[in-house]
């Protein structure tokens, strides 16, 4: 009988530790659809981006006012040239924070007829949606002025926009 | 019957051990008005001592600032006494274990209180010590400057 209870015992306590590990196991930052963004801008895919956002997501652009809404990030990321002006990143720091994965690093948007690309720093917060992880607030800045003749230009159906 | 207790006590320890975590705690929206304050006293020590020692601001048309010193001397040189004051309003906030997270709008004012200029902003707050600080500070204006009138043709 005592050997009985030791031996549930012991299953009891691992059965214990083997559930919470499950729990604490650090999921990785999902790469592949942050990989996937790059590649969507760079091949010019403004309605491939559009799918990576959440549907309450907001872009927080430079220059302009926020974004909210997969339509509406279709049709900013449309004014960027997509596919001509190409995206680098470099120096990624992600952090899980609760249901949220942050995200931050430098970028070069390397404009075809510009010969030095224009460098700036992003931040992110993405967030699950069923199996996927979609970008929910992103920002950017330069890190030096922007001419003012240069793009971005206005998005279609923002001007004015508050 | 000592079995079934066994795994019932099973069962029990395991959801205990594994509980789900404490209700989130309220954004610490004082240290957040300590922030307008200092800004507006044009305190540059006490604004850095609102962030991490690792934190980092990233701000529109310059570099990253990195770390407590640095993020100083930005505040010293960017809002000395006498420089325009700052309207900011929340938009959403969110608590998640030592983590928050701040989004709003900022105003920047004129010497006669005037909005100059509109932006907005995230902030990314780390508990550490028991004290909630800033971690990661990003803005940005919502249109490019006005041209100064130095740069105006004549």
């Amino acid at each position: 009988m005592n050997r009985i209870h030791l031996v549930s015992w012991i299953a009891l306590i691992a059965f214990a530790g083997a559930a919470c590990e499950r729990t604490e196991t650090p999921e990785p930052f999902p790469q592949a659809a942050a990989d996937g963004w790059v590649a969507a801008f760079n091949s010019g895919d403004a309605a491939g981006l559009a799918l990576m956002y959440s549907e309450d997501s907001q872009l927080l652009p430079y220059d302009r006012p926020a974004v909210n809404g997969t339509a509406a990030i279709q049709e900013f990321w449309n004014t960027y040239n997509p596919g001509q002006v190409r995206i680098e990143v470099s120096g990624v720091n992600a952090e899980r924070a609760g249901p949220y994965w942050f995200r931050e690093g430098s970028y070069s948007a390397i404009y075809p007829d510009e010969g030095e690309p224009r460098v700036g720093k992003f931040m992110e917060l993405w967030k699950q949606v069923g199996s996927a992880w979609l970008l929910y607030r992103q920002m950017w800045s330069p890190n030096e002025p922007t001419p003012p003749e240069s793009p971005p230009m206005i998005a279609p159906g923002q001007e004015g926009a508050a | 019957m000592i079995r079934v207790a066994t795994w019932l006590a099973a069962a029990g320890l395991s959801s205990a051990a594994c509980a789900p975590a404490p209700v989130p705690e309220a954004f610490p929206q004082e240290v957040a008005d300590a922030w307008v304050e200092r800004y507006e006293l044009h305190d540059a020590a006490g604004l850095a001592a609102l962030y991490t020692e690792d934190a980092q601001l990233l701000p529109p048309d310059a570099e990253i600032v990195s770390g407590r010193a640095a993020i100083q001397e930005f505040f010293a040189r960017e809002n000395p006494p006498g420089s325009a004051g700052i309207e900011i309003a929340t938009i959403e906030t969110r608590v998640f274990g030592d983590y928050a997270y701040r989004q709003g709008t900022v105003r920047f004012q004129g010497p006669d209180g005037e909005a100059v200029s509109a932006g907005k902003f995230i902030g990314l707050w780390k508990k550490a010590d028991g004290e909630w600080r800033i971690y990661r500070d990003i803005w940005n204006t919502n249109a490019p400057s006005p041209p100064a009138a130095d740069d105006e043709p004549a």
